[in-house]
């Protein structure tokens, strides 16, 4: 357990309230173009442009296993990892917030770090462990 | 006859003085003779002359009287016995003409059981005939009363088929005006669809107003918190932040009230369209009902027509049966009269009868009588 503020940003995933850490590059976009890779991952839904940039849009719900349809123009949360630019596909962006605790689940194995908003655990999703642990590029 | 009666005498007479004075002359003769044979024959104190004399008297009186006998009744009994013949033929032919007679009055009595069979017959036949004439006259006139009361009945359909028709193009008029409403309130539906949808544009529009805005405000927030701004930009984006939210509850507010339109437009259009096609059926209802209106008032024209010519053709046939009735009774009144002539006929039979039995009674006795002369004058 950290006892630092540090701020996230929340978004509802399949009725799920997840969070993420605040990153320089963080903002809320609209999926207008996606396409699709000719790739056998479940975890990449395709790539997207933004603002000059390719975007790889990843599928939040399979990091999960949730039963979740993803939209044609999914609503996608920017975020950069070693200089690339990165989308989670999320169902609707909710807020930041700024907390001063974070908490260990020490019965999960990944994603085990979560925040209390209104007495709620709210699961976070750090980017080292999406492509560390999930090993999205082997 | 007389004459031969005349004859039959004359011989007799004849033959009398023959038998009466021969045994005298005899008599007489043996007188003469006696005295020669009178040994041989002396019998008694009788002479025998006299005995002799008796004795061929005797013999020629019996003998004279036995050829007497036969001759006189040879003449006797031929004439009788010829007529005894000729009666015996009469009586034959009598008893033919009898058995003739009788099997005529047989037969006329059959022939007069069979006319008064048939007389009896005919008058039920004519009886039964009379009777049939009367009900069929009976079922003429009821045919009359009904079909002048089918006539009134035809009148009346005929003008409650003129005023349902009448009723039936004011109806169809009223729904060609429906139709005509329906259609405009279908284009009317049309047009406020079209609005429908252009306020469903502007809603979508709005909502991506609204999702745009709330893109804006959640990353004005992020950026404010990864920056750090002051409290006037935390300010303005919280105002952001409720202009996203105001802008989300118009739109969907909006998105809600297009639905609903749209809802209705689709309701009112499609009941429009429903009864547009029930207007049209109704229509299509009317025009068949009119046309079977219009069929209906010429059958009845003509069912009308035609009951006047039942009700004529009735009349007339009842005027012929009428007359058929009048015949029957003429020919009834002629079968009884055929029947008491058949009752004399069997009268005059039965008289007939009556006298052959007589005359064959009679025949009886006259072949009697013929048998008993027959053997009286023994048979040839």
């Amino acid at each position: 357990m950290s006892s630092k503020n540090q701020q996230f940003i929340t978004f509802k995933l399949s009725d799920r309230l997840l969070a993420m850490p605040l990153n320089k590059d963080s903002q809320f976009f609209s999926c207008e173009h996606l396409l699709a890779l000719p790739i056998n991952n479940k975890y990449i839904a395709g790539v997207s442009y933004l603002n000059g940039q390719l975007v790889t849009i990843l599928r939040t719900d399979k990091f999960f296993g949730l039963n979740w349809k993803m939209p044609s123009h999914p609503q996608c949360l920017l975020f950069s990892y070693q200089g690339d630019f990165y989308g989670l596909a999320v169902d609707q962006g909710i807020d930041t917030v700024t907390v001063p605790q974070v908490y260990l689940e020490k019965t999960k194995n990944i994603f085990n770090k979560y925040i209390k908003i209104n007495k709620q655990k709210v699961f976070i999703l750090e980017a080292e462990q999406i492509f560390t642990e999930l090993k999205i590029y082997v | 006859m007389k004459l031969v009666e005349t004859k039959i005498y004359l011989k007799f007479i004849l033959w009398f003085l023959a038998v009466a004075l021969l045994p005298l002359v005899v008599l007489l003769g043996s007188f003469a003779v006696s005295d020669q044979y009178r040994s041989f024959f002396q019998m008694g104190m009788l002479p025998a002359n006299i005995m002799i004399g008796i004795f061929v008297s005797l013999a020629l009186v019996l003998g004279l009287s036995l050829l007497a006998t036969r001759s006189l009744s040879k003449n006797i009994t031929a004439p009788v016995q010829a007529s005894v013949n000729e009666l015996s033929k009469v009586v034959n032919l009598l008893l033919n003409s009898i058995q003739g007679l009788s099997d005529i009055s047989q037969t006329n009595n059959q022939i007069s059981q069979f006319l008064t069979s048939s007389s009896q017959q005919q008058q039920n036949g004519l009886k039964a005939g009379s009777q049939a004439l009367s009900k069929m006259v009976r079922s003429l006139v009821e045919i009359t009363h009904k079909t002048g009361a089918a006539n009134s009945s035809v009148d009346k359909a005929n003008k409650l088929a003129e005023e349902g028709k009448a009723q039936s193009e004011n109806a169809l008029a009223s729904l060609a005006a429906v139709k005509n409403l329906l259609t405009d309130t279908q284009k009317l539906s049309q047009a406020l669809d079209q609005y429908a949808q252009q306020v469903a544009e502007i809603a979508k529009r709005v909502e991506v107003v609204a999702e745009t805005t709330k893109f804006f405000s959640l990353n004005m927030s992020i950026e404010a918190k990864k920056a750090s701004y002051s409290e006037e930009f935390n300010g303005l984006v919280t105002q952001i932040r409720d202009l996203n939210n105001i802008s989300e509850q118009a739109a969907s507010s909006i998105q809600s009230l297009a639905k609903d339109m749209s809802r209705q437009i689709d309701q009112s259009k499609q009941s429009a369209v429903y009864e547009w096609q029930e207007t049209n059926k109704s229509i299509n209802v009317v025009t068949q009902t009119l046309s079977f209106l219009t069929k209906i008032i010429s059958n009845i024209d003509s069912i009308a027509h035609d009951i006047q010519v039942i009700n004529k053709e009735t009349t007339k046939t009842y005027e012929d049966a009428d007359q058929v009735n009048k015949v029957i009774s003429n020919i009834s009144q002629q079968s009884k009269l055929l029947v008491k002539q058949t009752d004399d006929i069997t009268k005059v039979i039965g008289e007939q009868l009556v006298v052959t039995r007589s005359l064959n009674k009679s025949s009886v006795a006259l072949n009697k009588v013929t048998d008993t002369l027959s053997d009286l004058v023994g048979k040839n």
